[in-house]
């Protein structure tokens, strides 16, 4: 049976106008789709023509999925053309996914050589970019990626797209534009923050749209906002001018209320275009309904353009982001707050034209202390998983039964450890927020350090960090030192760092200090409770997904997604350790792919699924050996005895300070790194290793590389913004 | 403008918007056949809990050792809340013992109580899961899918508020908690000539304009962006465009509740009021899926109007001073209000013909509380009160008890109660929205809660015909 994935309608179109030709599509015909296939197309050397991907399926594949048997309902003969339907389209990821897992051909058959597998499969690569399926995640090859001699001229531009608002940016955007008016300063975005299952982020381009619902909760948002500035105060001149001269408003005044609108809501003037369709659209509305509805209308109306919702990245074929775009996407790139007052000045007087010019306001971006951190710091969240803590439910007779929560009656026991899981999360986001600060070695200091923030959560409830809150924490516990050392019993949290003495100190508690937990049991964020409890399950540790989570965000390794043939289940063995219960994963079919994961899960059976570490499991010894195979770098592969080790082994990899870079690539642009963005990551890591792993260096390159500063797109198009003037700037 | 022949027109394509009652007048006028009636869905849901002897008919004794299903016919309904609804018994079923221990309802389940999805406390206010109500009105969607009315008594700030209703993880539905907004955006705004329903559609349709323009300049994932959002203003002005065509017709009018003179702000105003709404959306026709909720999945109302000792007293049954009694009758004469004005609901489609018989006999209507049975609920059992049938693919006129431990209790004034305790065995409050999918058409073996060790899977069979 086939999974079956709903691709984007784009794809489907491909697939609709191969499916109507496709008797006419022969074998020549897919090697046509290699050389023409669009610009994100990956064909190279290393990919077979289709003739020798037809011969490479014979010779491997087709005694058992061709015409004659079709084992496991596999046909692959046809394969060697663009996918047709998604059905073909599934069953090309599936051969790949067999193909780079090593499942197929079967151990027992013809094996390909290592460079022909490859060669394989990147041809098959190059058929699913022909109809619009691009690599995704890690699919895109490390080692082409940094090939050393890339380093030439960046060339990849990205396309010309619309980014929606982040849930944040959207209610920023209201509070700051209309600051004082109740209903702005309350509303909620019409969305939330959602990591996307493959890449973890929840802030990609492509992967958001404003559909009827969303459309309207924002339509619910302004109506009240609009009934306010019309009726109150704060509207401005040029608006209660036009509400006063009603039907008899000049040309003048109707063309100053649009501009006046678009400069408080857009931020910039209308283009020409705009200014006459607007004012239309106002002179409309005056003689149908009068002055009051005509001022509503408008407001409305630019509430609801694009650019209110989205960042708006057109392109007329290849060409840089006009100043005021590249402005917000600055602005939006690092915060979740729209261009400050020096960044639309730069925009209007010509001072982001040159890559100096925009490392220069991105520096000072990052550099200013008042700058909220959030959008960053929600880059550790998502890349690292950390706060999906709380998630991971805990019973009570759980809690009970490993004495977690001991110093709390049965019936508060699930509570205080779903606040405990809040704490520790936040208290990782002040780690992390810590070592931004400091900006050195932050990869390896995040990874490495045996430091934590301890107790940083004030209130109860599942809120989100603040950038006011961490300003009043800090003064508020500077400069009152009355409110320190509160605990009437010794926190759950303080327990399972094993910082128990703090209680006992409780004058030497702060909550924006860091405190050292005993040295060689932890090894940064993923020895801390919140990743240690994110990547557990219900009732157990789960080394499998810690395994991946290595696999994929250090090593940048694609693991297959589990075989749907496959009833994942441990045996329920209660006398058993974890480990034991995995023997099961030893199965020769299922080791291929476990052996990726499992040796670098169990490494974390040093500590409990609360995150306690611990020297005995069911009163034996904890085993937490494991070992490192297959990344192909002998400083890398080898055993290790436990997960501090493993850990400190990879943070000395120049490969996982690559992964990490790519990762930021993907978070910061908003989409898939390309082969053709290899020279940008090239250059982007090599600031990172020459400012000291400065994050901020880091991020200031990629802001500064063609993808983040060029859009294409393969059509003409008007570029209907102007950069506002520098007298027009409030 | 859409004349009546127009619209018997559109009736006989399927397609026309109006009202249940103009429907069948229409079809009694043109001797045609009438497309089946929707069906419809009304989740009235309140704070501090439903307690197990306020949904317990007179003199049946509370605790059972097994399944017990017993008729209706000769018993009473307790006084306090659910009384009101005695004329609608024989639609009714009672279900006590149903187990929500997953959803942490102490001080109100939030998102839980109609998404059934496991949470830890902090959850509650976490979007992770679609809702009952949501999956109910992607079933058969009206020209506006679903309508989420709050009832925030006495808080004149709050006019949106979350808490209950989703339509996934990560989207929530608003609740509409001003009854003069909520009315402003199902009839329009009363007392002036305007049509705000076309003057939102022609802003719709120019605002698309500036979409549109960008399309050229954008990749391909870019442009199917745009292609959505252009599809859902143009839905949208569709909707616009009809609910101005049926407001020039004057059938909002015909429907919609007296405006109001000053927006309402009691709780018992604003209760009314919501009601009122409700029901004149669902007998327009504009929607088929209503949720009401006074707790806001949480602790919302104030009890202004009720009370003045405010919501924390009252809910912990503090005595009131001036009214001398304990805050616990005031939350009761709140909840009892609530089921009032579910029966006037109920009442108000039991009198509109549609089909062979009325608009209620399409309507099914959810009474219960989003903090299960009391204030500090563990959730150990949630009693529920079920009203109609779907065409007879339900069962009603009876009581459903799943095993149940009941003891006496005592409060600490001396009032004292039946209460019961589910058997961890016991069904989820998630195969009541199982069996809620299966009566309208789109069986779903589990809703929201794949762990293997409740009893989550499948419709209840004593509920279901």
């Amino acid at each position: 049976m086939l999974i079956a994935t709903a691709y984007p309608p784009h794809v489907m179109q491909h697939l609709g106008r191969a499916g109507m030709v496709r008797m006419a599509l022969a074998l020549a015909a897919f090697s046509s789709f290699l050389i023409t296939g669009n610009v994100h197309a990956e064909p190279s050397s290393a990919a077979f023509s289709a003739t020798e991907l037809a011969a490479f399926f014979k010779r491997h594949c087709v005694d058992c999925h061709g015409p004659d048997q079709q084992q496991a309902k596999v046909a692959v003969h046809d394969l060697a053309r663009p996918p047709r339907s998604e059905v073909e389209l599934a069953l090309w990821k599936r051969v790949i996914g067999q193909l780079e897992s090593g499942h197929m051909p079967p151990d027992d058959a013809l094996q390909p050589s290592p460079r022909q597998r490859r060669q394989a499969i990147e041809s098959l690569y190059g058929g699913l970019a022909s109809v619009g399926v691009h690599r995704e995640g890690n699919e895109v090859d490390h080692d082409a990626l940094f090939a050393s001699g890339r380093g030439g001229e960046a060339d990849a531009a990205t396309d010309g797209r619309l980014w929606r608002l982040s849930q944040p940016a959207y209610e920023n955007f209201f509070q700051d534009t209309f600051r004082g008016i109740k209903p702005a300063m309350r509303l909620r975005a019409p969305w939330e923050m959602t990591p996307d299952p493959k890449t973890g982020f929840s802030d990609l381009a492509s992967a958001h749209r404003i559909g009827e619902a969303e459309l309207e909760h924002h339509l619910r948002n302004i109506a009240p906002i609009v009934r306010e500035v019309v009726e109150g105060r704060s509207a401005p001149d040029e608006l209660q001018q036009l509400s006063k001269a009603g039907k008899a408003a000049t040309a003048e005044q109707v063309e100053a209320s649009v501009a006046a609108v678009f400069f408080k809501i857009l931020q910039r003037e209308p283009t020409e275009q705009e200014r006459q369709r607007y004012a239309g659209f106002v002179r409309k509305n005056l003689a149908e309904g009068g002055a009051k509805p005509a001022v509503e209308q408008l407001l409305f109306a630019v509430l609801l353009h694009p650019e209110a919702l989205y960042r708006v990245e057109a392109a007329k074929r290849r060409q840089a982001l006009t100043p005021h775009h590249l402005a917000r996407a600055i602005a939006y790139t690092l915060t979740d707050q729209g261009p400050d007052a020096a960044l639309l000045e730069a925009a209007a007087a010509n001072r982001l034209d040159t890559p100096d010019e925009v490392q220069a306001q991105v520096l000072r971006i990052l550099n200013d202390p008042q700058t909220s951190k959030l959008r960053v710091l929600r880059f550790f969240q998502e890349y690292f998983g950390y706060t999906k803590a709380p998630d991971v439910f805990k019973d009570a007779p759980t809690l009970q039964a490993a004495q977690v929560v001991e110093d709390e009656k049965y019936t508060r026991k699930e509570t205080v450890w779903a606040e405990a899981s809040y704490t520790f999360v936040r208290d990782a986001d002040w780690l992390i927020l810590d070592v931004l600060e400091k900006d050195r070695h932050v990869l390896r200091e995040l990874l490495t350090t045996s430091d934590t923030f301890t107790l940083t959560k004030p209130e109860r409830g599942p809120r989100p960090l603040s950038a006011a809150e961490v300003q009043r924490a800090k003064v508020k516990y500077h400069t009152n030192s009355t409110t320190r050392g509160f605990f009437r019993k010794i926190p759950v949290e303080l327990r399972i760092y094993e910082l128990d003495e703090l209680a006992i100190r409780r004058d030497a508690w702060a909550p924006d200090q860091r405190y050292a937990m005993p040295a060689g049991h932890r090894a940064g964020i993923l020895t801390h409770p919140s990743w240690l409890v994110a990547q557990s399950d219900n009732f157990d540790n789960n080394p499998i997904h810690r395994g991946k989570w290595i696999r994929e965000k250090l090593l940048g390794e694609k693991l297959p997604e589990i075989p749907i043939t496959v009833d994942a289940k441990l045996p329920d063995e209660p006398h058993h350790t974890l480990r034991k219960r995995m023997r099961v994963t030893r199965e020769t079919y299922c080791w291929k792919c476990h052996e990726r994961m499992d040796p670098l899960g169990l490494p974390f059976e040093r500590y409990d699924h609360f995150g306690r570490y611990r020297e005995t499991e069911l009163e034996q010894p904890v085993d937490a050996s494991g070992y490192l195979t297959g990344t192909g770098d002998p400083q890398l592969d080898g055993p290790v005895t436990g997960a501090v080790e493993l850990i400190e082994r990879l943070a000395a990899s120049q490969r996982v300070e690559q992964v990490f870079v790519r990762h930021v690539f993907r978070y910061f642009v908003g989409r898939n790194e390309t082969l053709e963005d290899g020279p940008a990551l090239v250059a982007a890591h090599r600031a990172y290793v020459e400012s000291d792993g400065s994050m901020r260096a880091l991020l200031a390159s990629i802001l500064t590389s063609p993808a983040f500063l060029e859009r294409a797109s393969d059509s003409e198009f008007n570029e209907p913004s102007t950069p506002p003037t520098k007298e027009s700037l409030p | 403008m859409i004349n009546r022949r127009d619209w018997l027109t559109g009736l006989a394509a399927g397609g026309a918007m109006l009202s249940p009652l103009s429907r069948s007048l229409m079809a009694q006028a043109a001797g045609a056949d009438l497309p089946p009636a929707p069906q419809r869905f009304v989740f009235v849901l309140f704070e501090n809990g439903l307690r197990e002897s306020e949904a317990q008919p007179v003199d049946v004794p509370l605790g059972s050792d097994s399944v017990r299903v017993c008729s209706l016919d000769s018993l009473a309904l307790p006084e306090k809340v659910i009384d009101p609804l005695a004329p609608f018994k024989d639609r009714m079923t009672l279900i006590q013992g149903l187990r929500g221990t997953h959803l942490n309802p102490n001080h109100g389940a939030g998102y839980g109580a109609l998404s059934g999805l496991p949470q830890a406390p902090a959850d509650k206010r976490r979007v992770r899961a679609e809702s009952i109500d949501a999956a109910l009105a992607r079933i058969a969607p009206g020209l506006f899918p679903v309508v989420v009315l709050g009832i925030n008594g006495g808080e004149n700030e709050t006019s949106t508020a979350y808490g209950i209703s989703a339509w996934g993880q990560g989207k929530p539905i608003p609740i509409q908690c001003r009854p003069e907004l909520a009315y402003e955006s199902l009839f329009g705004s009363s007392g002036t000539d305007q049509n705000d329903f076309l003057a939102r559609k022609n802003l719709l349709d120019f605002v698309s304009g500036d979409l549109k323009q960008m399309r050229s300049g954008l990749g391909a994932s870019g442009r199917e962006q745009l292609d959505y959002h252009l599809d859902a203003l143009e839905s949208l002005s569709k909707r616009w465009g009809k609910l101005g065509a049926l407001k020039d017709e004057g059938e909002l009018e015909q429907h919609a509740p007296q405006p109001f003179a000053e927006p309402p702000r009691s709780m018992p105003d604003v209760i009314a009021a919501q009601f009122d709404i409700a029901a004149a959306a669902l007998s327009a026709g504009l929607t088929n899926v209503v949720t009401i909720t006074s707790g806001l999945g949480g602790l919302s109302p104030n009890y202004k109007g009720f009370s003045n000792m405010g919501q924390h007293s009252a809910g912990h049954g503090n005595p009131d001073p001036e009214l001398g009694v304990r805050g616990n009758e005031i939350v009761r004469r709140a909840h009892h209000f609530m089921a009032e004005r579910t029966a006037a609901l109920m009442t108000q489609l039991a009198g509109i013909p549609e089909g062979d018989g009325t608009m209620l006999d399409n309507t099914v209507v959810v009474f219960m509380s989003d903090s299960a049975e009391r204030q500090h609920s563990q959730g150990t059992q949630w009693p529920i009160v079920v009203m109609g049938d779907l065409g007879g693919r339900m069962k009603t006129g009876q009581l459903i008890t799943y095993p149940l431990q009941a003891r006496i209790i005592e409060n600490g004034y001396g009032e004292t109660r039946e209460a019961g305790t589910g058997e961890p065995t016991n069904p989820t409050l998630n195969r009541l929205w199982c069996s809620l999918l299966h009566a309208a058409g789109d069986p779903r073996e589990n809703f929201n809660l794949p762990v293997a060790s409740l009893d989550q899977n499948g419709p209840l069979a004593e509920l279901m015909a």
